[in-house]
C-alpha cells in the first residue's frame, strides 16, 4: 500500500457534485503534480486529503491509518498532513517566527524555545533568515510563500500539500518558490502538487496526474502525460497549454 | 521600513476586561486611578515632546497645519463664534459666567457615577458581547449534523437579543427593568446601592451588550477565512483558531467600534436620570430647580462636562490605534510626527505603509 491514497472519494457541494470518485496513490518520498482545467475539483481533492473537506464517501489511508475513520481527530491529521495556500494565508498579525511557531506550540504543545529554534531553522532553509523579525505585510509575495512552506515544514508533515503556490505571484517570485519546492523533492519529501506550472511538473515530479471534471483522466510520468498522452481530452489540454 | 517603537501610550480601555466586574465601588476609584495617572503621564510627556518637534521639525508641524488648514479654519472660526456669542451675552446680562465656574466641583461626584456606570456596564458587557459575537458570527447552516441541534435555538436566542436591543430605544428597556425590579424586590440594596441604581446598571447592562455584540461580530466576520483556514491546516482546533488568530486580529479592528460605543454608552446613562440616578443630567436639571433663572448657564456647563469626557476619550482612542498599529491590519497608517497624529492627517495623508 502506498504511503498516501485516496479510493472512491466522492464530494458534491447541493447539487453540484465536484469529486465522482477519485481513486489516487502518492508513494514514499513521491513527488505528484495534479494539472487539469480550472474548476475541475483539484483544491477540493487536496483539501479532503488532509480533511478540511469531509468527502461524502471513500477512504483514505496514510500509511496503512484510515484517515477517515470518525474516531480519529482532524487535528492530528492535519499535523501529519501540511497545506500551502495559493494565497499564502499568513496570520498577519504575528511576525514571520512567529507564524511558523504558531502551530508548534499550541497543536504539538512545544516549549517556546524549542518551537522559535525549529522555526528559525525552518526559516532559515527556505532562504529568509534575515526576516525573522518582519510582519507578513512587510515582505514581498514570493517570500510570503516561502513562509507559509517554512510554517508547513515546522510541523515535520510526513506529506505535504500545495495548492497552486505560484499562481498568486509575478514571474520573478515564481522563480524562487518553485526552487525551494523542488529543493523539498529533491530531498524526497512526500508531497502533491496542484500547479499551472507545466515546466516544474515536468522537470520535478515524479508523477503527473491529469484532472477533469471531478475525475482523473490519466496518470503516469511526466513524459507520459506530456510526451504521449492517451486520452483526447488530455491531448487537447496539452495542445492549448504547450504551444 | 522600520516598525516605529510603541511608545508609552496608556493601555485602550479593551485591556482591563480583567478587571473587578462586581460593581464594587472600593475597587473601581484605585483603576481609575491608575488608569489616570497613566493617561496623565503621557499626556504630560505630550507636551515636551510636542515643543521639541515643533522646534526641531518646523516643517512638520508647518505641513501638519498646512494640510489642515481647511478643518482648522473652520474649527476657529466655529469656536471663536460661539466664544463671541458668549462674552456678549454675558455683557448684555444673560450669561453669568462666574456662575458656571462656581458650579463646577459640586458636578464632579454625579460626574463620577457616570463614568464608573459606564465604564463598568462597558466591560462587563464586553463579556457577554464577545460571546453573542461569536454565536452569531457563525450562522448554523442546513447542513448543520444532528448532534449539534442546540445550535439553532442557540443562535436564534442571540439575533434575537440584538434585534430587540437595538430595536427599541434605550428609555423603553429601562422602563422594563426598572419596573421588573420594583415590582419584584422595591427594597433591594447592594453595595450601599439602590433598587433603581440597580435597575439602571442591569438596563444600561444589556444595552450595551447587545451594541457591543454586533461590533464583534463584524470584527469576527472581518479576519480573512484563508486565515482560519490555514490555521486549522496546521492543527489547531476550532478554538483555538478562535483565541489565536481570529480574537486577537478582531480587537484590533473592533477598537474605534467599541471607542464609540462606549461613548455612546456615557450618552445613554443620561436617561437613567429618568429613574432617579444621580448622574450628570439629573444634578444639572435639579441644580436649576435649586437656584431657578440659570437655565442656559447650567446646561452650557453639563455641556462642558460631555464634551471634555468625550472629546478625551476619542482623542485617546485615536492616538492608541495609530501608536498600536500592525502593517496589513487595519487601514495602513503611514510614518508620522505628534503633530499630525494631533491634528489629523488632512486630505493627501492616506498612503500605503509599503
Amino acid at each position: 500500500m502506498s504511503h498516501l491514497s485516496a479510493r472512491g472519494l466522492r464530494k458534491s457541494f447541493g447539487t453540484l457534485e465536484v469529486l465522482r470518485g477519485v481513486d489516487i496513490d502518492i508513494e514514499l518520498g513521491e513527488a505528484l503534480c495534479i494539472i487539469g482545467p480550472s474548476g475541475s475539483g483539484k483544491s477540493t481533492l487536496l483539501r479532503c486529503l488532509n480533511l478540511l473537506i469531509r468527502p461524502d464517501a471513500g477512504e483514505i489511508y496514510l500509511d496503512s491509518v484510515k484517515l477517515t475513520n470518525p474516531k480519529i481527530r482532524p487535528e492530528w491529521v492535519r499535523q501529519q498532513i501540511g497545506m500551502v495556500f495559493q494565497s499564502f494565508n499568513l496570520f498577519t498579525h504575528l511576525n514571520t517566527t512567529k507564524n511558523v511557531m504558531l502551530g508548534l506550540r499550541h497543536a504539538k504543545k512545544v516549549s517556546r524555545s524549542k518551537a522559535r529554534e525549529k522555526a528559525i531553522f525552518e526559516l532559515n532553509r527556505v532562504g529568509l533568515g534575515d526576516k525573522l523579525d518582519a510582519f507578513p505585510a512587510q515582505l514581498s509575495g514570493g517570500q510570503q510563500q516561502r513562509v507559509a512552506i517554512a510554517r508547513a515544514l515546522a510541523m515535520d508533515p510526513k506529506v505535504i500539500l500545495f495548492d497552486e503556490p505560484t499562481s498568486a505571484l509575478d514571474p520573478e517570485s515564481i522563480h524562487e518558490v518553485l526552487a525551494v519546492m523542488a529543493q523539498l523533492a529533491h530531498e524526497k519529501m512526500t508531497m502533491a502538487v496542484v500547479t499551472h506550472e507545466m515546466g516544474f511538473a515536468r522537470e520535478v515530479s515524479d508523477q503527473v496526474v491529469f484532472f477533469d471534471a471531478g475525475k482523473i483522466l490519466e496518470s503516469g510520468t511526466p513524459s507520459d502525460i506530456f510526451d504521449h498522452p492517451k486520452s483526447e481530452r488530455t491531448r487537447a489540454f496539452m495542445d492549448k497549454i504547450l504551444r | 521600513m522600520t516598525e516605529p517603537l510603541p511608545s508609552q501610550a496608556p493601555a485602550p480601555p479593551s485591556a482591563k476586561r480583567t478587571g473587578p466586574g462586581s460593581g464594587k465601588r472600593a475597587r473601581l476609584r484605585p483603576a481609575l486611578r491608575a488608569f489616570g495617572s497613566r493617561l496623565l503621564h503621557g499626556v504630560r510627556a505630550l507636551g515636551p515632546r510636542l515643543l521639541r518637534e515643533i522646534r526641531y521639525f518646523p516643517h512638520r508641524t508647518r505641513e501638519a497645519l498646512y494640510r489642515n488648514r481647511v478643518s482648522l479654519t473652520l474649527l476657529a472660526l466655529s469656536v471663536s463664534g460661539a466664544v463671541a456669542i458668549f462674552v456678549v451675552m454675558g455683557l448684555v446680562g444673560i450669561f453669568d459666567l462666574p456662575f458656571i465656574i462656581k458650579n463646577i466641583p459640586s458636578g464632579l461626584g454625579p460626574a463620577e457615577l457616570a463614568l464608573e456606570f459606564t465604564t463598568f456596564t462597558f466591560l462587563v458587557g464586553m463579556v457577554g458581547a464577545i460571546g453573542l459575537g461569536m454565536v452569531r458570527a457563525h450562522p448554523p447552516k442546513k447542513t448543520t449534523r444532528r448532534g449539534l441541534l442546540w445550535r439553532w435555538p442557540l443562535y436564534g436566542f442571540a439575533s434575537g437579543y440584538v434585534a430587540a436591543i437595538r430595536g427599541t430605544p434605550f428609555l423603553v428597556q429601562l422602563q422594563i427593568v426598572y419596573f421588573a425590579v420594583i415590582f419584584t424586590s422595591p427594597r433591594l440594596t447592594f453595595l450601599g446601592w439602590d433598587a433603581n441604581y440597580l435597575a439602571g446598571f442591569a438596563a444600561l447592562l444589556l444595552n450595551t451588550t447587545g451594541y457591543q455584540a454586533e461590533a464583534f461580530r463584524g470584527g469576527f466576520q472581518s479576519v480573512d477565512a484563508g486565515q482560519t483556514e490555514a490555521g486549522r491546516a496546521v492543527g489547531l482546533s476550532r478554538l483555538q483558531v478562535f483565541g489565536r488568530i481570529t480574537l486577537p486580529q478582531s480587537l484590533r479592528l473592533v477598537t474605534l467600534p467599541l471607542a464609540n460605543e462606549w461613548i455612546s454608552n456615557f450618552k445613554t446613562a443620561t436617561i437613567l436620570s429618568y429613574i432617579g440616578v444621580i448622574e450628570i443630567f439629573f444634578w444639572a436639571r435639579n441644580d436649576i430647580a435649586a437656584l431657578t433663572g440659570r437655565d442656559l448657564e447650567a446646561f452650557v456647563l453639563l455641556t462642558l462636562f460631555y464634551l471634555i469626557i468625550n472629546v478625551t476619550v476619542s482623542r485617546v482612542i485615536t492616538y492608541v490605534e495609530k501608536v498600536r498599529r500592525i502593517p496589513g491590519l487595519g487601514t495602513p497608517i503611514p510614518e508620522i510626527g505628534i503633530s499630525t497624529r494631533i491634528l489629523g492627517a488632512g486630505g493627501a495623508g492616506r498612503s500605503s505603509s509599503r
